[in-house]
């Protein structure tokens, strides 16, 4: 099991399997996984959480840059049954907002382009236009999981109790949870969550679930605001002076997905050519806002992104 | 034989098997010059004809362009409506005749002058022979000027002069007959005041086939074949008619041309090109004066039935000349008055409608040729046609509609772009499966400098003839259809202006747009590839 820990925060990392005893032996470090250490070995700060277990905690501040990388613990000797490896997965704690900003091509823009009025459709197809761009731009959000479909955002608990509430408008899909301590919450599928916290309440939550699309966290009656990574909900464009949520350097991929779209529709035989050159350009974007594609996972490019 | 098994290499759904298909198909419409067809089906029709049109005309290759207008001619309107027209070589002036009350006015340069009140609700024909004008009264008699201003009774120096209503002056005597009869009768040689048979002048009942009552006198003037002079005398009753040719001036003999078709009325007959053209109760026919009726309207044959044409009123049917176009004015069912003009195009024998109909016509010869046509809506109103771009400012509607054209033979299609050469503003639209309406788009060719009170249209410094006349602009209908008509509409008081002759001139006045060529581009959507 991975950690999935924000950028500079401090988290809690545990190892079992030790002999018991080994405060003040047993040591923790972080590896970047390609040969260096972050963060280097320290054997202060580490607990055994029960005597005589074997199992020791240690709070441990994340590296700064986001990335993959593997908190590794050792008795100080050699060999396997000496140490423990734990993936570490720094995410950021940027808050990109893509789409949001003023740069590429309003929706109004796209639209003229798709239409290349009056050289390819007429007015009245304006309309028809604007289901295909949102169509296209549908398919590819939803094609694959862009490091810019994801982002962190606050949510507040509301007065009085009940569903955390999102400060992002874009707010769609929580992966994960943190409490106003920098700890993460354990995420329950909904009916662990109501059987071991039906009722019960407290000041610190500790899991959280996801109920009617509403996010919940327990024990309840604790007040304050969580961090939550999440992926973002995609919102048709509507107003023609809207941006898409897209890379700007890409928002032509519309263009050419809605020219393609209405081609087709049209039964013309430039959709082919048209798909052709849709197909180049989310090739090229793959190569660019995908984690595999960058080597580093949710690194965020930030040179064409607004960030707020 | 067996056949192939289904695999998932050769498993294709429908949408894929589309999508390999397609390819553009193209048809290309350049040539309108088949005219005005009402007769034939929709998609019968040939590729260069119309089904419906108004206020175009066609161009010596074929394109379609928008007439011109008409202005007043007389400031003032005659108090009654104009019925008859001359234009005199003898008085140069045109004499302008009403029956409803048998007011004769002459005419100089658009200024009306009453010079002789006959009786009112009489018929008249007006005609120049050797050195003075005639003019023959179904009431009153013959009369005769010399000035145009004072008319006198002519009086006899031999025989009886004849009553009648329609004059024509051929192989130098003058013809008169009586549209209550059908007797003909001609003067003495170069003397209209001597009908003695002594001095040979005779007379002739044109009775061969029928006794129906003359209606028409043509002297073929400007058609004679020299070894075959003749003069027309058409009859007509009711929707029956007939039409004959006099072969001896010395005896009035006559031949029978045609036994069942004869001109509508006094003013029914013209002659261009040495060919003369005819309408009648039954169609509109051309002859050269001594061969059979060609029926050159056949294509408007639906127009000739009673549930189309008033047949109460054919006397009314007048054609004309004007330059190298003939044209015939017509009253449809419901109206009182002529409301259709058909124009024959001898070019390529082909009509189009305009609805600037007259109640007569006179090519005003002295005076460049240009065309006169009496209103026959605003009583005492003169125009001269073929002028600016507005029917006495009234904006013109103009349109044509091109034939259903059928492509993938009634399979579906999707008509996608229309790429149109031409001038002017007009709009374009695509009317499918056979629709009355459907969708359109005003395309705009328009050249700098050429727009009439636009731009630099009198500006010297534009250059006339450096800039563009012609243009093309697209339309993208994107249309789904089994079939596809184009239509072409345009209302407004504009003209345009082609560029002056290479040989210098100024520029002329042109209809307001014209188009000159289609290019329809279409993805045939066969069911199975």
């Amino acid at each position: 099991m991975a950690l999935y820990i924000q950028q500079g925060t401090r988290f809690e990392a545990t190892a079992t399997g030790f002999a018991s005893g080994l405060v003040g032996t047993l040591g923790v470090r972080i590896f970047d996984n390609v040969g260096g250490t972050t963060i280097p070995r320290t054997v202060s700060g580490i607990i055994e959480l029960a005597p005589g277990s074997g199992s020791y905690a240690a709070v441990l501040s994340a590296p700064a840059i986001p990335g993959d990388y593997t908190v590794y613990w050792d008795d100080g000797q050699v060999g396997p049954q000496h140490s423990a490896a734990e993936d570490l997965i720094v995410v950021t704690t940027t808050t990109v907002q893509v789409g949001t900003g003023t740069e590429g091509l309003t929706f109004g823009q796209i639209l003229d382009d798709v239409m290349d009025n009056p050289l390819r459709f007429e007015a009245d197809l304006r309309p028809r236009a604007a289901r295909a761009v949102n169509l296209r731009y549908a398919h590819v959000w939803a094609l694959e999981d862009w490091t810019f479909r994801f982002a962190t955002t606050t949510l507040d608990t509301p007065a009085g109790g009940g569903p955390l509430a999102p400060q992002a408008a874009d707010f769609g899909t929580p992966l994960y949870l943190w409490g106003s301590n920098g700890s993460q919450l354990v995420f329950l599928n909904e009916d662990e969550f109501v059987n071991n916290y039906q009722g019960s309440t407290g000041s610190t939550a500790e899991a959280w679930t996801v109920m009617a699309g509403r996010v919940f966290v327990a024990p309840a009656g604790g007040s304050g605001s969580y961090t939550c990574y999440y992926r973002r909900r995609l919102s048709p464009l509507v107003g023609e002076d809207e941006y898409p949520m897209l890379p700007p350097e890409f928002h032509l991929i519309l263009v050419h997905g809605g020219r393609a779209e209405l081609l087709s529709v049209s039964d013309d035989p430039m959709t082919a050519m048209m798909e052709d050159q849709f197909s180049r350009d989310l090739e090229a974007m793959r190569r660019e806002y995908l984690i595999d594609a960058i080597g580093q996972p949710s690194m965020w490019p930030t040179d064409y992104i607004a960030v707020s | 034989m067996a056949s192939s098994p289904i695999t998932q290499d050769n498993l294709v759904t429908r949408q894929a098997t589309k999508a390999k298909k397609l390819a553009y198909s193209e048809i290309y419409i350049g040539d309108f010059s088949g005219g005005l067809n009402i007769r034939d089906a929709l998609t019968e029709l040939a590729n260069n004809e119309t089904p419906d049109c108004i206020n175009v005309v066609l161009d010596e290759r074929g394109a379609c362009h928008k007439r011109l207008g008409f202005v007043k001619w007389n400031p003032t309107p005659t108090t009654n409506q104009i019925t008859y027209g001359y234009e005199s070589d003898v008085c140069n002036t045109i004499f302008w005749y009403s029956q409803d009350d048998g007011n004769l006015y002459r005419d100089d340069g658009g200024v009306l002058t009453l010079v002789h009140a006959f009786s009112a609700n009489g018929t008249a024909s007006i005609t120049d022979f050797a050195g003075t004008t005639y003019l023959a009264h179904s009431f009153d008699g013959l009369f005769f000027t010399t000035d145009g201003t004072t008319w006198s009774l002519v009086v006899s120096s031999g025989g009886s002069i004849p009553n009648g209503d329609m004059l024509a002056t051929w192989q130098n005597k003058l013809w008169i007959a009586s549209s209550s009869s059908n007797l003909l009768s001609f003067c003495a040689p170069g003397d209209a005041t001597n009908w003695d048979p002594a001095k040979d002048a005779g007379a002739n009942y044109i009775r061969e086939g029928n006794d129906f009552p003359i209606v028409c006198l043509f002297g073929t003037s400007g058609v004679d074949v020299q070894a075959q002079p003749a003069l027309l005398v058409g009859k007509r009753s009711g929707a029956q008619g007939s039409l004959h040719r006099v072969t001896d001036a010395a005896t009035g003999d006559y031949v029978t041309m045609d036994q069942s078709i004869g001109p509508a009325g006094p003013q029914a007959i013209t002659s261009l090109y040495g060919r003369l053209y005819m309408i009648s109760t039954s169609g509109i026919f051309e002859t050269d004066g001594q061969t059979a009726l060609v029926p050159i309207g056949a294509k408007l044959s639906r127009l000739w039935r009673p549930d189309a044409i008033d047949f109460h009123h054919p006397a009314r049917f007048v054609a004309t000349r004007t330059r190298d176009r003939v044209r015939f004015s017509l009253t449809l069912l419901g109206s009182n008055v002529n409301d259709l003009c058909l124009e024959y195009h001898p070019g390529f024998n082909a009509f189009t409608a305009r609805d600037d109909a007259a109640a007569c016509y006179v090519v005003h010869g002295q005076q460049d040729g240009i065309l006169l046509g009496v209103s026959p809506k605003n009583p005492g109103q003169i125009y001269q046609h073929d002028v600016g771009g507005a029917d006495d400012g009234t904006a013109i509607s103009s349109r044509l509609t091109t034939k259903v054209f059928e492509p993938t033979g009634g399979y579906q299609q999707r008509l996608q772009h229309i790429h149109v050469l031409g001038r002017g503003t007009f709009t374009v639209e695509t009317l499918p499966n056979f629709a009355l309406s459907g969708k359109s788009k005003t395309l705009s060719m328009q050249a700098s400098g050429f727009q009439w009170d636009f731009d630099g249209w009198d500006d010297p410094s534009v250059g006339w003839g450096e800039d563009l006349v012609e243009g093309w602009d697209d339309f993208w209908p994107r249309q789904l259809g089994r079939a596809f008509q184009i239509r072409f509409t345009e209302t407004s008081t504009n003209i345009g202006t082609s560029p002056p002759l290479g040989i210098g001139g100024p520029a002329q006045a042109i209809g307001a747009w014209a188009t000159y060529g289609l290019h329809l581009t279409i993805t045939p959507l066969h069911p199975y590839g």
